[in-house]
């Protein structure tokens, strides 16, 4: 068995998943926006130490609005989740606790990361506010335009995971 | 034969590995992908490494995974996998449904791009919408201050020159409240929010109220101004009263801003009448410097001044909130202007015939007892400017004693050391706001406090905000910045109201 561990990207369309996992994986980034149909698959080794590391593969799986209408089969043996949302668009993150909730009792065992996503068109400190009125945590806050945050976020959810 | 064409049909479309549970390909038919028995199929995608743990499941077991984008060699397509467990290894099939989930592909790409647009022209909406109210509190708030004491300052001894600055800065004052007004209007109209109201109101009292309103412009103005109101509409309309006059208020003002010398009529004019329906037809006729042609068919459009007049003031707002008002209440509007001569507005809207055409005299009784008591009133408010104001207005009147606190939880507490006739409650404080106080109040088990009366000072002027207020319980609502008659009058109605009730 190779060390290598699914991670699923989730959250509604237009977040920017795909483009995560392309910044992540191919340090690349476009500005048009192609919806994903069902699933798209990547591969990255992330060094964890000098001698450990971790073949992460990335399933980047169609927008969905809720958790509950995504395919049963998408989810199956994933490692850790990351709930992205769109920091420029409050109906991508307004159920967002709900989301986690079920998320956390249905995979107990798999890490979970919330991830703002195009923080490059706001103002991060009025949307921490605003995720602070709504008590909504949130891990990361990235761009995968610019490409903040987003291999730091990759990488500590792999060690994460690789704790367990 | 049927087979062999099925099979024929399906050939390229379906391909079966055989593995082992470990992963390493046994056989293949290679009708879609090319791999080599004895070599890992995890190698050949990650897609396949990841399902490895399918493997391990118990014989005869089954799983589905549709719409998966494989690339592998030169192939690149979107297939749906099924996994079969068997005592033999492992049965990967892939189908080959590229075509058909390319075409609903697009359905899909023009489905999520409108969705995207509209929740973020919402986000947009909604972030001028917040803006435009939050700008409007901050800028009420100082407002305040500055009429509030400018009309102190006019009561004390001061030259007639000094006098004349104060009257200045007070309709300056005015006139900056009617452009916050006109901003919060345009942008409640275009977000859906403004409210409609259906109510009895007295329409020749309404014209007997213009009439005294602009009465201060005609003695200041060579202008004539003069209402015409056809006898056979009923005196008694059921419709939006506020609206009605807003809307006419809007096109005096815009008439007398530009008619220096001449008349302005307003003619009210019976257009149908079925049943209790009733049509009718105002027009602002003014012999101003008038509009050109060219230029008439913009000036219901928001922020266009059609004159280049640096003295002739305005946000460019008021005719197209009357046109939006006018929208909103199924009513139209005309215009025809001929320069240097003057212009007319006529519009149309739609009411309803009162059934109750006698007027109602509102008696408010004495109240009982000893009427020259002093009236003891709470004041909650935190900003220390605007408690020296009220402290100032209230105490000069004589009739009051005052109380201040900052905020809400002072408020509870002095209500409960002390008996309070009535409370002044700004809404926007530290610890608990004035609606929750209020809530708190009007949930208290004890009667003095649960009834004592409420007025809202808020600089949250709105309608809404009004029934918001009122909705929670408060008896009273007064926008900042106040009037000092209308506060006082306001005060003095619920304390009369409230030893009446006693």
């Amino acid at each position: 068995m190779s060390n290598s561990k699914k991670v699923v990207l989730l959250g509604h369309f237009g977040v920017g998943k795909t483009s995560l996992m392309r910044r992540f994986v191919e340090n690349a980034f476009s500005e048009e926006y192609k919806v994903t149909l069902g699933v798209q698959i990547q591969k990255k080794e992330v060094n964890i130490s000098e001698r450990k590391k971790l073949s992460m593969i990335i399933w980047d799986i169609e927008g969905n609005t809720t958790i509950k209408n995504t395919r049963l089969s998408y989810l199956l043996g994933t490692s850790g989740f990351i709930y992205v949302f769109d920091a420029t668009r409050i109906d991508t993150f307004n159920d967002i606790n709900d989301e986690i909730d079920y998320l956390t009792k249905q995979y107990p065992k798999a890490k979970i990361k919330t991830i703002a996503n195009k923080v490059d068109l706001i103002n991060v400190q009025g949307l921490k506010d605003l995720l602070n009125n709504k008590q909504i945590q949130c891990d990361y806050f990235t761009s995968a335009k610019t490409g903040k945050m987003v291999n730091e976020m990759f990488e500590a959810l792999a060690k994460e995971i690789i704790k367990e | 034969m049927i087979y062999q064409i099925k099979e024929s049909f399906f050939a390229d479309k379906i391909q079966f590995i055989h593995l082992s549970r470990s992963g390493i390909i046994k056989g293949t038919d290679n009708y879609l992908f090319d791999f080599k028995e004895g070599d890992s199929i995890f190698d050949a995608h990650p897609f396949f490494e990841s399902i490895q743990y399918y493997f391990n499941a118990e014989d005869g077991e089954e799983f589905s995974i549709p719409c998966v984008h494989l690339n592998i060699g030169e192939n690149d397509g979107i297939y749906d996998i099924k996994v079969y467990i068997d005592k033999d290894g492992v049965i990967v099939a892939l189908f080959d449904f590229t075509d058909h989930y390319n075409e609903s592909n697009t359905l899909s790409q023009e489905k999520n791009e409108s969705i995207i647009q509209a929740q973020l022209l919402k986000e947009k909406e909604e972030f001028k919408n917040r803006f435009l109210a939050n700008t409007s509190h901050e800028l009420r708030t100082p407002l305040t201050t500055i009429m509030g004491f400018t009309t102190i300052l006019q009561r004390s001894n001061l030259s007639t020159e000094q006098l004349h600055y104060l009257d200045l800065i007070k309709s300056s004052g005015e006139h900056l409240r009617n452009l916050i007004d006109d901003i919060l209007d345009i942008s409640k109209i275009e977000m859906g929010r403004m409210l409609i109201k259906h109510d009895r109101f007295d329409l020749k009292k309404l014209c007997e109220n213009l009439e005294a309103q602009y009465s201060l412009n005609i003695k200041a103005k060579e202008v004539k101004f003069n209402i015409k109101l056809d006898s056979s509409i009923p005196e008694f309309l059921v419709g939006d009263k506020l609206r009605l006059n807003q809307i006419l208020t809007n096109l005096i003002d815009n008439a007398f801003k530009f008619t220096k010398r001449g008349s302005i009529q307003l003619n009210i004019s019976k257009l149908e009448r079925k049943s209790s329906d009733i049509k009718l037809q105002f027009e602002v006729k003014d012999t101003g410097l008038g509009i050109e042609r060219d230029k008439l068919d913009s000036i219901f459009e928001s922020f266009i001044q059609v004159h280049d007049d640096p003295s002739i003031s305005g946000t460019g707002l008021g005719l197209s909130i009357v046109r939006k008002l006018i929208d909103i209440l199924d009513g139209s509007i005309s215009v025809e202007s001929t320069k240097d001569v003057g212009t007319t507005f006529t519009f149309k809207l739609p009411f309803k015939v009162s059934s109750n055409q006698t007027k109602e005299e509102i008696k408010i009784e004495e109240p009982k007892g000893k009427s020259s008591d002093k009236t003891s009133i709470l004041v909650a408010e935190d900003i220390e400017v605007n408690q020296l104001l009220i402290m100032k207005i209230l105490a000069s009147s004589g009739k009051y004693f005052v109380d201040i606190v900052g905020d809400g939880d002072q408020v509870v507490e002095r209500l409960h050391q002390q008996d309070y006739d009535l409370i002044l409650m700004d809404i926007k404080m530290p610890k608990m706001d004035g609606y929750d106080t209020t809530r708190f109040i009007r949930n208290s088990e004890i009667d003095a406090i649960k009834n004592i009366p409420i007025i809202a000072l808020t600089a949250n002027a709105s309608p809404l905000e009004r029934e918001v207020c009122l909705g929670i319980g408060m008896n009273e609502y007064v926008g900042k910045p106040y009037k000092e008659e209308e506060l006082i009058s306001k005060i003095d109605r619920l304390i009369k109201e409230k030893k009446a009730n006693q």
